[in-house]
């Protein structure tokens, strides 16, 4: 992956955002980190023209104001926002949620661990697989 | 002097024309004398279109010498034109050429051929139109020649083929050819003309039916010659005949099974009969009966009945499954025209037996099938040409079927009957032996003075009544019931007749009168010394003298008894008529109005009632509302507002809720103000019957009829009425609980909808429920996790050893905690309703689920025997299966742990085991260990939720199953579950 691509982390639990970055550190991933509260900020941040695209989404379901699914709804109405890969990283175990990420183009759905050591296994999978696929170019 | 006497015209002319001289025969032709003749030019006889052609013969004349013989027309002296053949030629007389002409009236052969034309232009016109064809066989030459017309027929183009005897033969339908051959060869050889009626089968595979005459001449030598004969198409004449015959055999089968209805009362006879029918119309190879039972159809007739040894046994069809199974489902006939290319037919012994084409209609009971009727051909046949008569024995069938319980329920009428005609029998002997006993009244009966008999009839009658009797013997004194013949002389016959005006008797005498005062077996109606109704049957021979009636001699015999089972009988017909009618229309009908309608359409045909009304009664309310009024429907004064029992003056309602029939002989009597008693009154029906129709001791209405007087109501017709309303009334009922039930069943539904929702409701909100228990109970639990866990790691150097330890317990009490929320959300889950169900291969999960739990290397897993597919949802029955095979697993304390999974099936369940070898459990624990939370070994020694039990015992219980176990406490357990098929 290439280290000056920035993530774009939609999450609104404070410890939630300590503990991704800290495995991001843990296994020395030095991309850019933008964080967003919730799925209004993440759209206000994404439309802002003076924002660099992000390589990749990880983003919260339950949130206030928008949620995530809602959130997946906004970028897909956008061409270039829906050309962004995005991974769901949750507590919500429910079929119901992963069918509709899913059907909402999602890349991954993945279930936060309480284990910490857990957790960091988990982000290091999305970054080996984000580093081998093939994505198209933002500026298309 | 031959010139004179030939009857040939000669005539001499100059060449310009002048005649000369000309014979007798010759002016015959002109029809002139012969001097009128000779004042004529040549020319003048000749019309003029002929005046090119004479200058063509004269031009011959001139360069041969001779002209002729040609044809024209002479003009005769009435101006009309004679046909003529002429020739001549030059002679010279005194060096003077003159031409001689010979010529001959050739009027009658022109007719001739002009006839003989006309004849063979009709002749072949004839034989266009009758599709007749001639021919002509030259028995020589073996040659064969065919009119325009047979060529036609046999589709062969006009003569481009040379026919021969051998060509012709091969054109007659193979199954006829010997016959047409042995026919002909018969026809020759006895010298008698054939007549045959054969098929001939066209190159386009069109059959065609002849009829052929013929006949054949001979030489002197009795040899044949030749043979002429006529060829006729009579193909659609005979289609005709044959739709003729099919129409009429139908018709018959349709006729026959209506007879057969009435009289073979077994359903399989009645069955038998119509099957019959349809397999003698249609010809089919096998014609059969399912009825239906349940979802199964159940074979009860078969045609013939040693198809089935063809057919082998013929198994159960069930609803849905091959040709049959499909009409019952589709509720529509399906033809079928070749089963091997049709993918609807899956049953292959029907294959087997050679079966090509096939038909099923279904028999239907309203909107249910209740049976099928199957046709099956070994040919290719399109049974769909046959749909019209099959729909009409179909629906026979159905209403036969349907029938057959009412005609259970018809059969002891009928054998009521057969009482009724047995008693009537039993008393016809008994009245014979009576007569055998004692010998007929024989009487003298005396006129009071001679009738002269050419009075009229009405006044002779008149004067015999004023007779009596003037001899008798004993036992026509005791006809008349009394002891000796004395007590009857004296009487007279308007004694005995009861009067002068019985028309019956003044029938029997006028008839008497008539058939010249004689008359055998003649019925008369007639009064015994108490006033009894008796009946005689008569024999009189009157005496006449005089052209004067004197006396008359008759024998008598009692017929009362005979007469009286009679009218009985027919009583008893009428009754049974209309209570068969009235099953009938209770089928049939869509409404109770609907039935009582029918019903008063043939109680008017018995009883001479003017109005009849139906009304309903509400207990509740104590009115009566009209449903009917027969047959003139509702108007402005019979209308259907409820009228209150206390308006209804002349009814007795006591009276009819008891059962009894309410009779108000003259409702002017009853001084009323009730309207509808005065609208009656109005139109002079002052008699009216009220019968109340009653149900389970229940009024459930009445019917009222209104007549002139009370004659039009004798007591029998009345009991028929209440017969008839007692019927009535118990449909009523069953209408009513059927509404009843049909208002129950929607309310049911409504609840059922209702509940359904509130259901949905619930669960949607355990769901929202669960979800917040997972996101918002977790999320902190997650960070305490976290935050613990960096404080342990990145604090390390400066907590003591104790302080790291309390940090470890912490984490791993966050983490049972989690595994405890997990468990309650899975148990949560698993109690929702069942939902997203498919089929699934348990071998295939149960194996999963072991790799899935990755079982230590010294415990063995066998699965005993192959698992069945289940219907249901996978992560349910996975869970199932996990926490029992992990639960085995965990507690194994055995150093070779052997785990075995199986299953038996029994009639509703599928039975599963897990057994191990492990610690096994006591008995008093056996309930605990299936309540949520309960655990029988520390967390500290076993992690674990005290769910996975629990959890189970809910999923085998939503597939209305049960868990147990057996157990030896230290050797091992045994886990059972069952899942409902």
């Amino acid at each position: 992956m290439n280290s000056t691509i920035s993530i774009l982390l939609v999450e609104d639990d404070q410890v939630d955002v300590m503990t991704i970055k800290r495995a991001f550190s843990d296994i020395h991933i030095t991309n850019p980190v933008n964080v967003c509260e919730n799925g209004v900020k993440a759209l206000e941040y994404l439309q802002n023209p003076e924002n660099e695209i992000p390589g990749i989404i990880l983003l919260d379901l339950n949130m206030p104001k928008m949620n995530g699914i809602e959130f997946l709804q906004e970028i897909n109405k956008d061409s270039r926002l829906k050309l962004i890969p995005v991974v769901v990283l949750t507590t919500s175990k429910e079929e119901q949620d992963k069918i509709e990420t899913y059907k909402l183009g999602v890349a991954g759905y993945m279930i936060k661990p309480v284990d910490y050591l857990q957790f960091v296994e988990i982000i290091r999978t999305i970054h080996l697989y984000w580093t081998i696929c093939e994505l198209p170019n933002s500026d298309n | 002097m031959l010139f004179n006497t030939s009857p040939t015209g000669l005539a001499l002319c100059k060449l310009d024309g002048s005649l000369v001289d000309v014979n007798p025969a010759y002016a015959k032709i002109l029809g002139r004398t012969i001097d009128e003749t000779l004042k004529l030019t040549y020319w003048d006889i000749t019309p003029e279109k002929y005046s090119t052609q004479e200058e063509l013969q004269i031009k011959s004349l001139e360069e041969t010498g001779k002209y002729g013989p040609y044809e024209k027309e002479y003009i005769n002296k009435d101006g009309d034109l004679i046909p003529v053949v002429l020739s001549g030629v030059i002679v010279e007389k005194d060096d003077q050429r003159y031409i001689m002409s010979s010529v001959e009236d050739i009027t009658e052969r022109k007719q001739f051929e002009k006839a003989l034309q006309n004849n063979e232009a009709r002749l072949s016109e004839a034989q266009h139109i009758a599709k007749i064809g001639s021919w002509e066989l030259d028995l020589v030459t073996n040659k064969l020649i065919w009119s325009n017309e047979v060529y036609q027929l046999f589709g062969i183009e006009h003569q481009i083929t040379d026919i021969t005897f051998d060509i012709f033969m091969e054109y007659i339908h193979p199954d006829d050819r010997d016959m047409v051959g042995d026919a002909y060869a018969y026809s020759v050889k006895n010298k008698k003309p054939y007549n045959i009626v054969h098929r001939i089968l066209l190159k386009n595979s069109i059959i065609k039916y002849v009829h052929e005459i013929c006949e054949t001449y001979y030489d002197d030598t009795n040899k044949p010659i030749r043979s002429l004969g006529t060829v006729q198409d009579i193909t659609e004449q005979k289609q005709a005949e044959d739709e003729l015959k099919r129409q009429s055999l139908e018709l018959e089968t349709i006729n026959s099974f209506g007879r057969s209805l009435s009289s073979k009362l077994e359903l399989k006879d009645v069955l038998n009969t119509a099957l019959k029918g349809i397999h003698s119309v249609i010809e089919p190879d096998i014609t059969f009966i399912f009825i239906r039972e349940g979802d199964k159809l159940i074979l009860s007739n078969l045609h013939p009945t040693n198809a089935e040894s063809k057919l082998g046994d013929i198994p159960e069809h069930r609803v849905g499954e091959c040709i049959c199974g499909r009409t019952v489902q589709e509720k529509k006939p399906m033809f079928s025209i070749d089963i091997f290319e049709d993918n609807r037919c899956t049953w292959n012994e029907c294959k087997q037996a050679g079966i090509k084409s096939f038909a099923a209609l279904p028999l239907m009971n309203k909107e249910e099938v209740i049976g099928v009727i199957g046709l099956a051909s070994n040919t290719e046949r399109d049974f769909e040409k046959e749909a019209k008569f099959l729909e009409t024995m179909v629906g026979q069938v159905s209403t036969t079927l349907v029938n057959a319980q009412l005609y259970k329920s018809v059969q002891v009428e009928l054998d009521e009957r057969k009482r009724a005609e047995k008693a009537l029998y039993q008393s016809e002997e008994k009245f014979r032996s009576f007569v055998e006993q004692a010998s007929e009244g024989i009487y003298l009966y005396e006129m009071e003075s001679p009738i002269p008999i050419n009075m009229s009839i009405e006044d002779q009658i008149k004067n015999i009544y004023k007779g009596h009797i003037i001899e008798a013997n004993d036992s026509q004194a005791r006809m008349y019931g009394y002891t000796t013949a004395e007590k009857l002389l004296g009487v007279t016959l308007a004694e005995l007749h009861g009067g002068t005006d019985n028309p019956v008797n003044i029938e029997f005498i006028k008839s008497w009168i008539e058939a010249g005062y004689r008359i055998a077996g003649s019925e008369s109606e007639e009064l015994d010394k108490d006033g009894n109704k008796v009946w005689f049957s008569n024999n009189i021979i009157g005496f006449i003298e005089n052209g004067y009636l004197m006396r008359l001699w008759g024998t008598q015999t009692n017929i009362t008894a005979q007469k009286e089972a009679k009218v009985k009988l027919e009583k008893f017909a009428n009754r049974l008529q209309i209570l068969h009618k009235m099953d009938k229309y209770i089928l049939a009908a869509e409404s109770p109005e609907k039935i009582a309608l029918s019903l008063l359409v043939d109680m008017a045909k018995f009883i001479s009632f003017k109005i009849a009304t139906v009304t309903e009664y509400d207990e509740t309310s104590d009115s009566f509302t009209r449903v009917l009024v027969f047959p003139d429907g509702f108007d402005s004064n019979v209308d259907n507002k409820p009228i209150l029992t206390s308006e209804y003056e002349i009814l007795d309602l006591k009276l009819l809720k008891s059962g009894k029939v309410q009779i108000v002989e003259d409702l002017r009597k009853k001084r009323t103000n009730y309207k509808n008693a005065q609208w009656l009154i109005d139109k002079g029906l002052y008699s009216t019957v009220l019968i109340p129709l009653i149900s389970e001791g229940k009024l459930l209405g009445i019917i009222n009829f209104a007549g002139e007087s009370m004659d039009v109501f004798p007591p029998d017709k009345i009991e028929i009425a209440t017969e008839v309303a007692n019927q009535l009334a118990i449909s009523f009922q069953q209408w009513k609980l059927r509404e009843e039930i049909i208002s129950y069943t929607e309310e049911l539904e409504q609840k059922v909808k209702q509940r359904t929702e509130q259901l949905e409701h619930s669960n949607q909100e355990l769901r929202e429920f669960a979800q917040i228990v997972s996101h918002d109970l977790k999320a902190p639990l997650r960070a305490i996790s976290q935050l613990s866990y960096w404080v342990w790691k990145d604090y390390s150097d400066k907590i003591d050893e104790e302080g790291q330890e309390k940090l470890k317990m912490m984490i791993g009490r966050v983490k049972r905690l989690d595994n405890l929320i997990e468990g309650i959300l899975q148990y949560s889950r698993a109690g929702r309703q069942r939902e997203k169900e498919i089929p699934i291969n348990l071998q295939l999960l149960v194996e999963e689920s072991i790799n899935l739990l990755d079982p230590p290397s010294n415990i063995k897993i066998i699965i005993e025997n192959q698992l069945p597919e289940y219907i249901g949802d996978p992560t349910r029955l996975g869970q199932l299966f996990q926490n029992l095979i992990n639960n085995a697993i965990k507690f194994m304390d055995k150093p070779n742990g052997l785990i075995k999974i199986g299953c038996t099936l029994d009639a509703d369940n599928w039975q599963f085991y897990i057994s191990d070898n492990g610690p096994g459990i006591e008995e008093k624990y056996f309930n605990r260990i299936f309540q949520i939370f309960q655990r029988l070994i520390s967390r500290d020694e076993q992690e674990g939720t005290g769910i996975g039990l629990s959890l189970a015992k809910r999923i085998v219980h939503i597939y209305g199953g049960e868990i147990w176990l057996t157990s030896t406490y230290g050797e091992g357990t045994t886990f059972y579950f069952t899942l409902r098929l």
